[in-house]
């Protein structure tokens, strides 16, 4: 059991979670796609062949929905036997109990010590069979680079030659510390002591680094300023970058003629060390309480030089086994390549702490990269963020004072309800039968799986989760949350700055979804208007499509380079826009999408109440001589208004809390400026070290946020009305 | 009719038509996107009309798994029953609740009505997990109808609102007629006012079918064969940890999406329309 | 066929008392008609009759069974709602068969039974249209088809005529009245039209804030009202009221005064009182009584001349042949005759015995 459900289970005064049903299948989860996910099938199928007595599933899940997929299923025991993932979740899946070690030591001759040392824990036991690494080196267009770069030095010499009209000398995700790791720690940085419990990155070392990207990004404008993963790909296959600092995973994304070639990343020339990227080891873990025969037998044969060779030759995986860099096979391919770089990588961490530091280091690198701080200073305040993220657990509370407070609470409601009800209330219990039999089915669904969801969320806020313990911690949250005294209020990352931020664009958002939708409804009203059909359909269209696709899409269309929107922009002759590089274009980023594929919501709710209005009333208008204006004012808008009510009131609670489109689309960025209540409780969640109290702390503020905000549009409508009658 | 000066209507005209267009824009691009064998989002500026492709389209329509089942296939109909069946569930439900809000006083009822408000309040992403939970309780998880049901009930409150003010506009006098000609509560129900709110049903029936057809996390969450999974799951997976397969990702977008905007197509007279109200006046 | 019975019941609000301990025996095939004014609760009777509203106390019989917690469809009651209340959904054949239907009778009877019906009413032609595409009365008569088709124990309408034009309604009237002959079932009709009360009642109950006023055959309400509010409020235009001083035997007025009739000294007369004349009963010439008024104006309808005049401050109506008319100029004097008189005690409003 988790310490989410060992949580709930007490909150709820549930039993005990079943045990999982011990069947003959063994079952493998990962998310893997394409090539990957192929090869990976094949080696189950050669298991199969040679084992047919063992049935076995794989399935692939979306890589957005795993994590949360595996902490929910595992302790209810729907999970797998075995899954893959990276070595660096290994904290948390500890952490949370999701794993048991591998049952038999792992041999040193079968696989990359490189690839065994990250997954050793502290007693030495290995916490999954390492399957292969991820790793970035240098990729290079072979008809533009003749010599590869070996220094860093030499690297900008290149990258000048070939930088200029719209081309590029290198490109990677400048903002990504993943892809900044290299420079890193090649010039001797360290994100975190020996102890791990601090970060070290405020070092001279760490500035380094941060020189040469202010070099590769500001100074030279070598690297693209905004490129992301999809963006370098784009580049690369075009030939609008000569080099790429990138992965395994990139060969599969280039065109199958592009003339191209992989070499390990320079050496920095100003220490002599070669750059050293971070080393991802894939893994095969084994969840708790799974470790029967077949299931060791399956992932023994999965990592077995069989196996492994089905995954390197058929998806060019980099693999953990080491008789697989001697298969001639494989001599020529990328494989040597990524094996030499992987002898000067650093081992992604794994330590809790580590979890927090991305977050502020790639924040710390975006503003590097924009020029708008210094490295030291950059380098510091990433430092100085994580510091204060990473506050202790706050304290364990008495839970009895809480315990009485609620009791006495709802032995308080339940008095005044049983004295302020009129007399008869058996009676009138009885007499309602009729009403309650229709309600029942919605009753009963509403209860179960929404009202007790809802009121676990609203109980997990009082616990605070820490490395395998819960405890309960009172409103240390709340209170945590609420006197936010990490920064500043004007701080882009304090609490009332993301409120602020929330509810700007709630309203922004709503007010343009009406401003839209009753403009677009009322030019589709009149009935001389030809192809009103058409115009109905096209207009309606942007709600059909799902919002995540939608966000996607517009994050490519809002991109610096390559975005459409910047085309036209250009094509009309005015500048590109850096849309995520500062708080109002990337807000306006986030707006335009939203307000995409929400007014049309707004638009249909318009039309209907538009209809509803009696016909007779425009033309007593008429007659009485209004003029179209005073028409609108005067009788559309006083018969529509109130039926837009509930629409906007439940457009308003939908916004607030509309986390599909600011997570994708600007992500946040810039510093964490553009991010709403919502998103910031999921960093808290699933980003942040897995604080899941603090999370649904958040959560209930924004319900006790939102709830505030219907009672008061209740009174007000309410007072108005009684006013007017 | 009088018709306003020929100006004004040519701005009206070019006003939808601009809305159109801004409407249609992303549409276009994960068209050209799907077509384009240059991946990504620069075919959308510069698309190749010359050299299109139908492979991404092909490559997603027709996924076989290592059984050699058409996995595509059976996710289509996985995705149909289960939007279709959360709809069926999820209106009648909201249906019976919508006629019980709109037609009984009860004790509860105002608790009931503000009830539904607030549960859209609390973040949904944070409800995974402890929904995941309940629902391994009662032995849904994995099963088509835990997601056919924890669908439905999300659709409610939505549904229950739009259909309760719906059956507000239709006059007492009908069901007291229909009680007196003998009809049960029940059947007054479901043979007289169900079919005369048939407009709002067609606008809570779209509304919760669009949710359960485009909903992924928790279908990826809940759901554990890849037989049995829905089309935004497999569509999602080509959108990975280490860049994502645009090409794929946009055609699945067009598969995914065309079933509901046939739908929407087929269904938007009723979206605003309203019955005649003939006798009703 | 069937008598109902109300034994006091009651209906109330909270604190407002809309129907208070009324008790109304109806008896079995007659034809009840309730008048009264806006709001005394005519349509909370019937509902209540027909089983919509539970009474807050009392009981409902009929046929002597206790019916006051039977659903309404098993009361055997059809009732025709003054917005018809057709289903819009169904033709008007599905709307007269849905009576039938619900209660699973063969088909084949239904449709006999709903063609039967339909001729009767005329509608054979319209049974597949929907309810929208019928005028106002075809309307009225779908919703009297679908009340008569099972034929009930009794009928109960609720102003069924009340959106109809005049003439619409006088034949509906007619047809309603023949109906009932046919039918000889009981019914409760809701009206506002004294036309409709009087032609159609075998009995009149007269309803005021929510008890009755007075009951009885049309004419006998119409000539010895009860009370003032009754004589006021049946009869149009309305009985006219002038205050009387009474002086040993004699009444007197602003402009007139009378000696009533000997029989009702048996009576001691009140101090004050409210001397009724009917419109129609005053004339030009010389009757047992007098008044003197001045005229304000005059209407003519063909038949029938409206004289508006004031006694002193009071204002007067009467209804005289057009032709007498016909020398009257607003602001001259005259005299009017009459014989029957009402007398009412200023006070209580109630009524002094019928003079004449
Ligand atoms: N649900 C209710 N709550 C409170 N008062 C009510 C309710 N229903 C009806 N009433 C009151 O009961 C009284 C009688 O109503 P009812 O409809 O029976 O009048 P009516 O005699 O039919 O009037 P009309 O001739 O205008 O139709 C009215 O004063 C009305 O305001
Ligand atoms: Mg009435």
């Amino acid at each position: 059991m988790s310490a989410v459900a060992r949580g709930v289970a007490l909150l709820c005064c549930f039993a005990a979670l079943p045990a999982h049903a011990a069947d003959s299948e063994v079952v493998v989860w990962h998310s893997y796609r394409a090539g990957e996910a192929l090869a990976l099938d094949a080696a189950v199928n050669d298991f199969r062949a040679q084992h047919p007595e063992i049935q076995i599933r794989v399935l692939a899940v979306p890589y957005g929905a795993y994590q949360q997929k595996l902490i929910a299923a595992i302790p209810g025991g729907h999970g797998p036997d075995l899954f893959i993932a990276a070595h660096d979740q290994l904290g948390d899946m500890v952490k949370r109990d999701l794993i048991d070690p591998v049952p038999e030591p792992l041999s040193a001759q079968q696989f990359l010590d490189e690839t065994l040392a990250p997954l050793r824990g502290p007693d030495g036991k290995s916490w999954g069979w390492p399957m292969a690494f991820k790793t970035l080196v240098l990729f290079y267009r072979t008809d533009q680079v003749p010599e590869p770069p070996a220094t860093t030095d030499a690297l900008i010499a290149t990258a000048e030659k070939l930088t200029g009209d719209g081309r590029f000398g290198l490109a990677y995700p400048l903002a990504e510390f993943y892809f900044h790791a290299p420079w890193f720690f090649g010039a001797g940085a360290e994100l975190l002591t020996a102890d791990a419990n601090d970060v070290r990155f405020d070092s001279p070392a760490a500035t380094r680094s941060g020189e040469l990207l202010r070099l590769f990004a500001v100074e030279k404008k070598l690297v693209p300023s905004d490129a992301n993963g999809a963006l370098v790909t784009e580049m690369f296959n075009q030939g609008k970058a000569a080099m790429v600092v990138n992965g395994p995973w990139f060969i599969a994304e280039l065109r199958p003629d592009l003339p191209y070639a992989l070499t390990p990343l320079p050496i920095l020339s100003a220490n002599g060390t070669p750059a050293k990227p971070l080393s991802t080891i894939e893994a095969l873990f084994l969840a708790k309480g799974r470790a029967r025969p077949e299931v060791r037998a399956l992932a023994t044969f999965l990592v077995s030089d069989a196996g492994a060779r089905r995954r390197a030759v058929g998806a060019g995986q980099p693999v953990a086994n080491r008789a697989l860099y001697d298969d001639p096979d494989l001599q020529n391919g990328p494989l040597p390549v990524f094996r030499k770089q992987l002898t000067n990588t650093v081992p992604m961490p794994t330590a809790p702490l580590t979890a927090l530091v991305w977050e502020p280091l790639n924040e710390a690198l975006r503003q590097i990269a924009r020029g708008a701080l210094s490295p030291e200073r950059a380098f510091q305040e990433a430092a100085a963020r994580v510091r204060l993220l990473n506050q202790p657990l706050p304290a364990e509370a008495n839970p009895a004072p809480y315990v009485l407070v609620i009791l006495l609470a709802l032995a308080g409601v339940l008095t005044v309800a049983l004295w302020r009800t009129p007399t008869g209330l058996l009676s009138r219990l009885v007499q309602a039968r009729t009403a309650y039999a229709f309600l029942l089915p919605t009753a009963i669904g509403m209860t179960l799986l929404v009202g007790v969801p809802f009121l676990m969320g609203l109980g997990l806020g009082f616990f605070a989760f820490g490395p395998g313990e819960i405890r309960f911690v009172g409103f240390a949250n709340f209170t945590s949350i609420i006197a936010a005294q990490e920064y500043p209020i004007t701080h882009p990352l304090s609490f009332y700055f993301t409120m602020a931020v929330t509810v700007l664009w709630t309203f922004a958002n709503v007010s343009l979804h009406l401003l839209l939708g009753f403009g677009l409804a009322l030019l589709l009203t009149p009935s001389w208007l030809k192809g009103r059909a058409l115009f109905r359909v096209l207009l309606i269209l942007p709600w059909t499509i799902p919002n995540y696709i939608t966000a996607l899409i517009f994050k490519g269309l809002f991109n610096t380079q390559f975005g459409a929107i910047n085309a036209l922009l250009e094509a009309m002759g005015l500048p590109p826009v850096h849309w995520f590089d500062s708080f109002w274009p990337a807000f306006c980023a986030n707006l335009t999408t939203n307000v995409w594929l929400g007014f049309p919501f707004m638009m249909v709710t318009v039309l209907g109440a538009l209809q509803a209005i009696p016909p007779d009333l425009y033309d007593a208008a008429r007659v009485d001589g209004a003029s179209a204006i005073q028409r609108f004012f005067k009788v559309t808008l006083p018969q529509v208004g109130p039926a837009l009510v509930p629409a906007v009131v439940l457009g308003t609670i939908w916004t607030f809390n509309m986390f599909n489109i600011v997570f994708l689309v600007s992500e946040g960025q810039p510093e964490g400026s553009t991010d709403i209540l919502v998103t910031e409780a999921y960093r808290w969640a699933f980003v942040r070290n897995g604080r899941y109290g603090y999370a649904a702390a958040y959560s209930t503020i924004i319900f006790v946020i939102l709830a505030l905000y219907t009672v008061l549009t209740r009174r007000l409508l309410s007072a108005r009305q009684g006013a007017r009658s | 009719m009088n018709r306003p000066p020929l100006l004004w209507r040519l701005l009206a005209y070019a006003a939808l038509g601009v809305a159109s267009i801004i409407a249609l824009f992303p549409v276009y691009a994960v068209v050209v996107m799907a077509v384009s064998r240059a991946p990504g989002f620069s075919a959308v500026v510069t698309p190749d009309w010359a050299n299109l492709t139908l492979d991404h389209l092909r490559t997603f329509v027709s996924t076989h798994d290592a059984q050699g089942r058409w996995l595509f296939g059976r996710q289509l109909i996985n995705s149909l029953i289960v939007a279709g069946a959360a709809t069926g569930v999820g209106l009648l439900f909201a249906a019976s609740a919508g006629y019980a809000f709109s037609r009984f006083k009860f004790p509860g009822h105002r608790l009931g009505m503000v009830g539904f408000f607030v549960t859209q309040m609390f973040p949904g992403t944070m409800m995974i997990v402890p929904l995941y939970l309940i629902a391994n309780h009662l032995g849904l998880v994995d099963t088509v109808v835990g997601l056919v049901f924890v669908y439905a009930t999300t659709s409610l409150p939505f549904c229950v609102w739009t259909l309760k003010g719906y059956f507000d506009t239709i006059p007492i006098d009908i069901d007291e007629a229909a009680l007196i000609d003998g009809a049960s509560r029940v059947r007054t129900f479901y043979q007289v006012l169900l079919p005369l709110v048939r407009p709002a049903l067609a606008v809570t029936a779209l509304f919760s079918f669009l949710g359960a057809w485009n909903e992924f996390v928790l279908a990826a969450t809940f759901l554990s064969r890849e037989e049995k999974f829905t089309l935004p799951v497999t569509l999602y997976r080509h959108v990975g940890a280490y860049g994502a397969d645009w090409g794929a990702f946009a055609a699945g977008s067009i598969v995914v999406s065309l079933p509901v905007c046939i739908l929407f197509l087929t269904l938007q007279r009723h979206l605003v329309g309203g019955l005649s109200s003939g006798a009703v006046k | 066929m069937a008598t109902i019975t109300l034994d006091k019941i009651a209906k109330r609000y909270g604190d407002t008392v809309v129907l208070n301990e009324l008790s109304l025996t109806i008896n079995d095939g007659e034809f009840v008609v309730l008048v009264g004014p806006s709001g005394c609760g005519k349509t909370t009777l019937l509902r209540m009759i027909a089983g919509l509203l539970e009474p807050s106390q009392g009981s409902v019989r009929i046929d002597g069974n206790d019916v006051t917690q039977t659903a309404p469809g098993d009361r055997d009651i059809a009732m025709v709602f003054q917005s018809y209340a057709l289903y819009p959904h169904m033709s008007v054949r599905e709307n007269i068969a849905f009576p039938l239907k619900v209660r699973r009778r063969d088909p084949a009877f239904i449709q006999a039974r709903v063609n039967e019906v339909a001729q009767q009413l005329g509608l054979d032609p319209l049974l597949d249209r929907k309810p929208a595409a019928l005028s106002g009365g075809q309307r009225q008569r779908v919703a009297m088809g679908r009340a008569i088709v099972r034929e009930p124990k009794a009928f109960l309408f609720d102003e069924p005529l009340s959106n109809l034009d005049a003439a619409l309604r006088g034949r509906m009237r007619g047809e309603i009245a023949a109906l009932h002959r046919r039918l000889k079932a009981t019914m409760v009709y809701v009206t506002h039209d004294q036309h409709e009360a009087m032609t159609l009642a075998d009995r009149l109950v007269l309803l005021n804030k929510g008890t009755i006023e007075q009951m009885g055959a049309p004419l006998t309400v119409y000539q010895r009202p009860r009370t003032r509010f009754v004589a006021e409020f049946l009869g149009s235009p309305p009985m006219n009221f002038l205050a009387a001083t009474r002086n040993g035997a004699e009444l007197f007025g602003n402009g007139f005064k009378l000696t009533p009739a000997a029989d009702a000294a048996a009576q001691p007369l009140p101090e004050k009182v409210w001397v009724g004349v009917r419109p129609e009963a005053l004339c030009l010439s010389p009757r047992t009584h007098a008044v003197e008024a001045e005229i304000d104006w005059v209407e003519r309808t063909g038949s029938d001349g409206f004289l508006y005049a004031r006694v002193g401050d009071a204002p007067l109506v009467a209804r005289l042949d057009a032709s007498q008319t016909h020398p009257l100029e607003p602001g001259s004097r005259i005299t009017l005759g009459f014989d029957e008189l009402s007398l009412f005690d200023a006070e209580s409003g109630r009524a002094l015995g019928a003079q004449s």
